[in-house]
């Protein structure tokens, strides 16, 4: 076997992230890693490549133990980890990151730089990306900063490839861009080991697919062998059905509704755009489009984040500055960003969940108990420090926070990014639950999927669909399809360059 | 929900008391040893009052550390000294003149603080930096205003911190437990308090939450610039003379202090009994090197090695590069 | 993707300049040239130049030195306590009969001992450079102090004379910074600037690129101790004498330096040419207020605020310029 872990245990202070965790990948051969988060896939990528070490267990290459005491001894065994967190370096030109890995030297003391000029040009231009070459990283749009980092991964040649979910911010030419690669190492004999939460892809991609649970390896399997609901079966440990998504769809209570939200003329920061919506009391609206076309900017500009605007809320108009006036005015703002915008980790669960009711809008005492059991909260006290809890337990604290007391607007910026696929419904629900008791709700996702089946659950419901700063389309009812979202996020004549 | 939390906390907080309280008893026993006479229940009472005017200093300095942002206070010395020599100047000496003396100080610590806070939030300068130059500059004004000789008659009133209440307390001791007391459950029971915790934590999720983090972060430099030029009051009323930056140590130590204490540096969590706990272990340790006639510079010397150890110890557990 | 209207050249423009962090520091060492020929007299002639750079090559040497440390994303503020050390080390040493080389190059190493203790410290024991080289501080300082409590002895005259001279026409520690920043343009073109950067801007993303980091860290802080050997030896030059608090205040004023330099102290951004102008720019303050006529005990005050000044000014300024992408 090209690359062996053996019983590969790990704990992160009292959580477990890895159990005895065995895995072998032939030579050649792309393997999908599959799980939830907190399966622990992240963590065994982590561990082969160097970047955590485990508590117990070896990793193997060709039957030999290998040391893998730091990222650069990894590399020196071939193996090479790119990653969902980016790893470049915006005051960094694009051809110091493609090559800062192996920063080729002359006289093994200055760096040549025709050389790394030289490697940059070819890597890129096997990406049909060399018009990058001269642009600041800064400069580049979030899927091309994404292939620039598989580029950083390609230069060192690698003879075990680790992807780590990096196509689940690019659009699908790149991801072609990125499966033909994928191949053509693979017939070098390069391994490959493929963690994406995309099912579509793991099916074009992958030889065999590797599901993992809790930290366990549930099974590996041919990737023909099993269809989808069979996988995330095996993820979740439930029976999943199609008819678990049931539509109930009703479009004509939206005329005689509310409007709780007027937003007119919204212009985006970056974007030639105006934006108007009337957001009704009790609706979901999911927001959708390709990554970095406006639809984060949008919620965080009607939060007040970019500068002062005038909406309408509730029929009157108010005035937002600043995140303090769009909370008093009834907003609230859930980011995806967990640890930097979303928790305070050295404060205690409870301080978390009371902090806007208690200390900012001061309303009743929330009923802490009751709420983080509702939301299926797993806790020991409300006076354990929040980072003992699980992601999507966090987040669920951090929602809490907001639906307790009662805004009026809740804007959610990819709030269920990187968390698992319970905790996931888990939050849907509690979205639905506060439209149903009259609030209105926000979504913007990076997954069409799940606002597919956000909205499908929910009877006043629309997506809209963002291109450049604007919305170019509004999708209601049986329109609601994933088919429709892609359709519509790349109109004709736009897309990609 | 249960607000009995407060003892409950404690009890949490007792573990990162242990290290200070261990070592204090320690450095007693070490001192007797080698210097007998040092564990006397009145050498005792000398050195906590001592450390009392320190741990009113670090309570300045632990309240900006704890509100995050990189929050540190490089100028605490500089105000203490500058409230040591300038206040007495204000009271003239006459004891009638106190309050005025306090009011004065107060208004100027908290403009000091003020413009700590406001460079470090709004304009956005680095804490460090700015606490730093706002040393030199409160430095050189305490310099000009003195003339560069402190003629400090000091009030017999500000003498009498120094006296005795029943055995070896003095009036101190008594002022330093009341001012953590009293802070103590301001950060825990105020909403300001509360919010320092939370500013400190996560700038972002505060601003997100609808807090105002600049006013939160800029009202701890205030409290701290007070509380500093209030604690130079006390340090000279102690000692009973001033000399132009006679309390500039004192930055240093409030921060070993905080450290010491258990308060976390990057913000959001700390005590300030842990950093009284910490204040009496610095004076413990000093005050044995100079019992055993230990020149300044072998004193300076021997605390940067502890607490060089103390910080290697505390960070050995730190998050490494690789998990 | 996003285009934007704008003219490209005018953008690439603005783009080039919003890379010259140093503007600001120029700027202000200009205007302050400008003043001071008008309210400094003498200020053109060689007597004055040679007073002005004897008296603030330590100051540059050491904002050399703490720039790398900055770029590279720590701090250190132990460099003061290093020239205060290697100033009384030295001159001790000179007392005691030994040559003046011999007793610099001692001087050098115990530098680049003191840089290679706090490089352990951070790099190896992960303890934050702003807290480890607090303690080191206390440390060094501590045992300048030991050596020599109080100030004294006298360096040998060759030194002076020459530190305080003309050479080639031009003020003789201006060679010892041309010298310094020479090192500098070599590690330019090694790899480490380019691990600097990254580590500047993300440590832990800089140690999944393989990036070497801790031996990175332990080379910028041994470099800063280096430099703050060398500038403590013309610190000597310039008082004459050993004193075991003289260099003290040149550390924060280096950082200071920096600062108005265009450094950002979270790390990964600024040039050392900006530091060395932010220090030239601090002498030029107290030259300023030197010339000023202001009451002398009000001195310190003055040159406080116009520091503080100066570097919200450069805060400002990098703000609105610097931050456009």
């Amino acid at each position: 076997m090209k690359l062996t872990c053996e019983n590969i245990s790990k704990t992160f202070g009292n959580i477990t992230a890895l159990k005895n965790a065995s895995l072998s990948v032939a030579e050649g051969e792309i393997r999908a890693l599959l799980g939830g988060n907190g399966s622990g896939k992240s963590t065994i990528a982590k561990i082969i490549g160097g970047a955590v070490s485990p508590d117990t267990g070896a990793v193997k290459i060709r039957d030999k133990v290998i040391k893998t005491k730091s990222p650069s001894n990894t590399k020196k065994h071939g193996i090479v980890i790119t990653s969902q967190e980016l790893g470049l370096f915006t005051n960094l030109s694009v051809e110091e990151n493609l090559c800062i890995c192996q920063l080729p030297v002359t006289r093994g003391l200055f760096v040549n730089k025709k050389e790394i000029k030289k490697r940059a040009f070819e890597i890129l231009k096997s990406l049909k990306l060399e018009h990058l070459l001269d642009k600041e990283i800064s400069e580049l749009a979030p899927n091309q900063q994404y292939m620039v980092e598989f580029a950083k991964a390609l230069v060192q040649q690698p003879d075990i490839l680790i992807i780590d979910e990096i196509t689940s911010a690019l659009y699908r030419e790149d991801v072609e861009v990125v499966r033909e690669i994928i191949h053509a190492l693979k017939a070098k004999g390069c391994t490959v080991i493929f963690i994406s939460h995309r099912m579509s892809e793991i099916y074009s991609i992958c030889d065999t697919v590797t599901v993992m649970k809790n930290g366990e390896i549930v099974g590996t399997y041919k990737i023909n062998e099993k269809n989808e609901n069979e996988l995330l079966s095996l993820m979740t440990g439930r029976d999943i059905k199609d008819s678990d998504l049931e539509s109930e769809n009703n479009s004509l209570v939206y005329e005689n509704t509310k409007t709780i939200l007027n937003i007119k003329d919204l212009v985006l920061p970056r974007f030639d755009s105006k934006i108007n919506i009337e957001v009704k009391k009790g609706e979901i609206i999911g927001i959708a489009g390709l990554q970095g076309h406006g639809q984060s900017e949008f919620l965080k500009t009607v939060f007040g984040l970019q500068g002062g605007i005038r909406l309408e809320i509730d029929g009157t108009e108010k005035h937002i500055t600043s995140p303090i006036k769009a909370v008093k005015s009834g907003l609230a703002f859930v980011s995806g960003d967990r640890e930097k915008e979303g928790v305070f980790g050295e404060r205690s669960v409870s301080e978390n969940l009371t902090a806007v009711n208690n200390l900012v809008l001061k309303k009743t005492r929330v009923n802490e108990m009751k709420l983080l059991k509702d939301y299926g909260v797993v806790f020991g006290s409300t006076r354990q420090q929040i980072t003992t809890l699980s992601g999507g337990n966090q987040q669920k604290v951090v929602i809490g926070r907001w639906t307790s007391s009662m805004p009026l607007v809740l804007l959610a910026d990819d709030p269920t990014k990187g968390i698992d696929v319970q905790a996931r419904r888990d939050i849907h629900k509690i979205f639905r639950d506060l439209a149903d008791a009259g609030s209105a709700v926000m979504m913007v996702s990076s997954d069409d999927e799940e606002l597919v089946e956000l909205t499908k659950h929910t009877h006043l419901s629309r997506i809209i669909v963002m291109y450049e700063g604007n919305i170019v389309k509004t999708l209601m009812g049986k329109d609601i399809t994933k088919e429709n979202i892609i359709a519509y996020s790349m109109p004709k004549g736009g897309g990609n360059k | 929900m249960s607000r009995n939390g407060l003892s409950l906390k404690g009890l949490t907080n007792l573990k990162t008391f242990f290290p200070s309280i261990i070592a204090s008893v320690a450095l007693l026993i070490i001192g007797q040893i080698l210097s007998p006479g040092f564990a006397d229940i009145s050498n005792i009472g000398n050195l906590l009052t001592v450390a009392s005017i320190l741990a009113i200093a670090t309570i300045g300095q632990a309240l900006i550390i704890t509100s995050g942002g990189e929050g540190i206070d490089m100028s605490l010395g500089a105000i203490m000294s500058m409230g040591a020599l300038i206040g007495p100047m204000i009271s003239k000496g006459q004891s009638g003149r106190i309050i005025l003396m306090i009011a004065a100080l107060v208004l100027i610590g908290g403009i000091i603080g003020f413009i700590n806070g406001f460079g470090s939030q709004i304009i956005k300068i680095p804490p460090l930096v700015m606490t730093l130059i706002m040393a030199s500059v409160v430095n050189g004004l305490t310099l000009g205003y003195t003339n560069g000789q402190p003629s400090v008659t000091i009030p017999p009133a500000l003498l009498g911190v120094g006296k005795r209440v029943f055995g070896p307390v003095r009036v101190l001791l008594i002022i330093a437990i009341l001012a953590i007391v009293l802070m103590e459950l301001v950060l825990r029971k105020t909403k300001f308090g509360k919010l320092v915790y939370l500013v400190g934590s996560n700038r972002n999720a505060a601003k997100l939450a609808g807090t105002n983090v600049n006013i939160v972060a800029i009202a701890s430099y205030v409290l701290g610039g007070i509380i500093a030029a209030l604690a130079g009051m006390f340090l000279v009323g102690y000692a009973g003379s001033g000399q132009l930056q006679m309390a500039n140590d004192y930055t240093l130590l409030s921060i070993a202090a905080v450290v010491i204490g258990g308060t976390k540096l990057t913000g959001g969590k700390g005590t300030l009994v842990g950093g009284a706990l910490g204040a009496i272990v610095l004076v413990l340790l000093t005050s044995i090197l100079v019992a055993i006639g230990m020149p300044a510079g072998v004193r300076s010397l021997i605390q940067g090695i502890i607490l060089l150890v103390i910080l290697v110890i505390l960070y050995i557990k730190a998050p490494k590069l690789r998990q | 993707m996003i285009t934007h209207g704008t003219d490209k050249k005018q953008s690439s423009v603005l783009k080039s300049i919003s890379k010259m962090t140093f503007l600001p520091a120029v700027t202000l060492f200009i205007l302050f040239v400008i003043l001071n020929i008008f309210i400094t007299r003498r200020f053109l002639t060689s007597g004055f130049m040679i007073g002005f750079f004897t008296a603030n090559a330590p100051l540059v040497l050491i904002a050399i030195g703490v720039s790398v440390v900055l770029i590279g994303g720590g701090i250190d503020i132990s460099l003061g306590a290093i020239t205060c050390l290697v100033n009384v080390v030295f001159i001790s040493l000179v007392g005691n009969g030994w040559s003046f080389g011999s007793a610099a190059i001692v001087g050098l190493v115990i530098a680049l001992v003191c840089g290679v203790i706090n490089g352990i410290i951070v790099g190896f024991f992960r303890v934050p450079p702003l807290l480890a080289t607090f303690a080191t501080t206390s440390v060094f300082g501590g045992i300048a102090l030991w050596i020599m409590p109080t100030p004294g002895g006298s360096a040998p005259m060759g030194l002076i004379n020459w530190y305080n001279s003309l050479f080639l026409g031009l003020p003789a520690p201006i060679f010892i910074i041309v010298a310094a920043l020479l090192i500098w343009v070599a590690i330019k073109y090694s790899p480490i600037r380019i691990w600097l950067y990254s580590m500047g801007r993300d440590e832990k993303k800089a140690y999944m690129s393989a990036v070497p980091v801790k031996w990175t860290q332990l080379f910028m802080y041994s470099f800063s101790g280096l430099l703050a050997g060398i500038g403590a030896l013309c610190l000597t030059g310039s008082i004459g004498s050993g004193d075991p608090l003289a260099g003290l205040p040149l550390a924060l004023s280096a950082i200071a330096a920096c600062v108005i330099g265009g450094i950002s102290l979270s790390g990964g951004k600024g040039s050392i040419l900006g530091s060395v102008f932010g220090a030239l720019f601090l002498g030029l303050v107290i030259t300023t207020v030197l010339s000023a006529k202001i009451n002398p005990f009000y001195q310190d005050f003055f040159s406080g605020v116009i520091i503080l000044v100066g570097v919200i000014g450069a805060t400002l300024l990098s703000r609105k310029f610097m931050n456009k992408a």
